[in-house]
């Protein structure tokens, strides 16, 4: 039995094309809001189908060093949590197709506050939340998903390969949208993900749930993402190589455009 | 557990050599996550861990950044057992620590019953993530009739001047920006009281009001450990120093002879004489 809440993700995943679904992580804001905006214009305009977009905390306890840099660029030119909600109409009014999940930790959420929170993504045009460091066990995680699914939204859920089987049944059972399968144990951006491990591990969440599953953390080229696309998973995300991309090209005049190109890489595998 | 690493943060070296003491007798790797500030001002303890065979981790920052670092490595590596060094972090961490420390408040019980032949009308201990001061109380919460203070540093006295939020794995008061986006705090003479929150269960305890906390400023910490060395002949570590300054110079002052106080002497002064005779040593000899 799957829960179905964001209608757009529904409709993203059982469109037959393309047949993964490139989901891309960029960090909100950064390096700029203007620019920001930019490149996920880009993005959407080459074929992604779930845009992720991180909002910053200075103790991101998942973040690796590419994204963790970003975070703190955006953190000292003093943007929060109600820009990243600008952003995203921003992106909503560009695109009325394309998933939107805002991702970040819940230190931000907790102080919005969550019910403030919840109705203005939903004005803003947002389909779900992910909050990596919010298990079902916290109190907040539960006022969140409450709020999100009485609006129709999701509340994205994370397993780990460190996830048991008991674990992993409670959490497909609270999941909606889709389920973000993290592929290494660790850190954004750092480890590379083993095709075989993955494979296993969506076998494993297969034997539980039909819930779409998007499979995420160390896939870092065109090549890993389409290794992925074979492991049964429904989607794939791809956060520290466009971060990294976008980090080491910020001079750049035709960022955007050379960002919409690395995108097209990736979608070109997936189709 | 099947752990075959281990992983420690600290923040004054004394839980890294303490931790690289345990490693070394039951032959397991350890790793130490540690500021670059901390790992300046307190090279004593570390130079210890180093000798027992531990393998030092630096991160820019203090406590806190190696609070966050140490939890990257530990979800990185799940082999790894996580020797968390205060009443901090997310369950079952905060528990486990208080748990392991209340051998302070059982011997403070001993020993004055022993010496005194009552128990303290008061105890005092510094607080940075609260886990020695956890344990000097822990065997004490049930008696309202033990006043008990915790005291923090000025510069980063979350449980005076924070508000509750959610970071690093546990809901208490901290220091950060308004939107919950940033952590806050400066910087102490006590390496092990510089961190911007408090383990959760002293937020409890204050909210209950079962418990005081006050801060104490780094001048202060530099008198009381004048003070401590010239009349007792101690050799403080600067953290409890925090305590001691709230009992010389606020609490003892209107309290009748017979009144016991207790101060939980947590540390050892080594590691910062380099610091106080940077601060003080003109004066002082």
């Amino acid at each position: 039995l799957v829960k179905i809440l964001s209608e757009r993700l529904d409709k993203i995943f059982k469109s037959p094309t393309p047949k993964t679904k490139l989901v891309s992580y960029f960090v909100g804001c950064y390096p700029t809001p203007e620019i920001s905006l930019e490149l996920i214009k880009e993005a959407i305009d080459n074929g992604v189908s779930i845009l992720e977009i991180g909002y910053c905390t200075s103790e991101a306890s998942a973040e690796g060093p590419i994204i963790k840099a970003a975070h703190d660029h955006v953190l000292s030119n003093g943007h929060n949590l109600n820009d990243i909600i600008k952003l995203v109409k921003d992106i909503r009014d560009y695109n009325q197709e394309v998933g939107i999940v805002l991702m970040g930790y819940i230190a931000n959420l907790y102080k919005y506050p969550i019910s403030n929170f919840v109705d203005d993504i939903k004005v803003a045009g947002a389909d779900a939340v992910l909050v990596v460091d919010a298990p079902h066990e916290l109190k907040e995680e539960n006022q969140l998903r409450e709020a999100l699914n009485k609006n129709g939204l999701s509340l994205i859920k994370l397993a780990a390969p460190t996830t048991d089987d008991n674990r992993l049944k409670d959490i497909v059972n609270i999941a909606s949208g889709f389920l973000y399968q993290v592929n290494v144990s660790g850190v954004t951006g750092v480890k590379s993900a083993n095709e075989t491990d993955v494979t296993n591990f969506v076998k494993r969440i297969r034997n539980l749930t039909q819930i779409p599953i998007c499979s995420g953390f160390g896939i870092k080229s065109p090549e890993d993402a389409k290794k992925m696309a074979n492991s049964g998973c429904n989607g794939v995300i791809v956060g520290s190589a466009f971060v990294k991309y976008i980090q080491d090209n910020i001079e750049n005049k035709d960022l955007p455009q050379s960002l919409g190109n690395l995108v097209k890489n990736f979608t070109e595998e997936l189709k | 557990m099947g752990k075959t690493h281990l992983i420690c943060e600290s923040g004054a070296g004394q839980h890294f050599s303490a931790t690289a003491a345990v490693a070394a007798k039951f032959n397991m790797p350890l790793i130490g996550v540690m500021g670059d500030i901390d790992i300046k001002r307190v090279n004593q303890n570390i130079i210890k861990a180093k000798h027992y065979g531990a393998k030092l981790e630096a991160v820019p920052g203090t406590l806190k950044e190696a609070i966050t670092s140490a939890i990257k490595i530990w979800s990185s590596n799940p082999e790894y057992a996580y020797i968390c060094g205060s009443a901090v972090s997310s369950a079952p961490f905060p528990k486990l620590v208080a748990f392991a420390q209340s051998i302070i408040g059982k011997e403070i019980r001993e020993q004055s019953m022993e010496q005194e032949g009552k128990i303290p009308d008061m105890i005092v201990g510094c607080v940075g993530g609260g886990s020695n001061f956890a344990g000097a109380i822990y065997e004490f919460l049930d008696e309202p009739n033990v006043k008990k203070i915790g005291v923090e540093a000025a510069e980063t006295a979350a449980l005076t001047n924070g508000t509750p939020g959610i970071m690093q794995g546990m809901k208490t008061y901290m220091l950060q920006t308004e939107d919950g986006a940033k952590s806050l705090g400066g910087m102490s003479l006590g390496a092990g009281i510089t961190y911007f929150s408090v383990g959760p269960m002293h937020s409890y305890l204050k909210d209950q009001k079962a418990v005081s906390y006050s801060s104490a400023t780094d001048q202060e910490m530099l008198d009381a450990y004048k003070m401590i060395a010239q009349t007792e002949g101690i050799c403080s570590a600067l953290e409890p120093m925090a305590g001691a300054a709230e009992i010389i110079f606020r609490q003892a002052k209107d309290k009748p002879k017979d009144y016991i106080i207790c101060l939980s002497l947590c540390g050892r002064g080594e590691k910062d004489l380099d610091t106080i005779q940077e601060h003080i040593g003109k004066d002082f000899e």
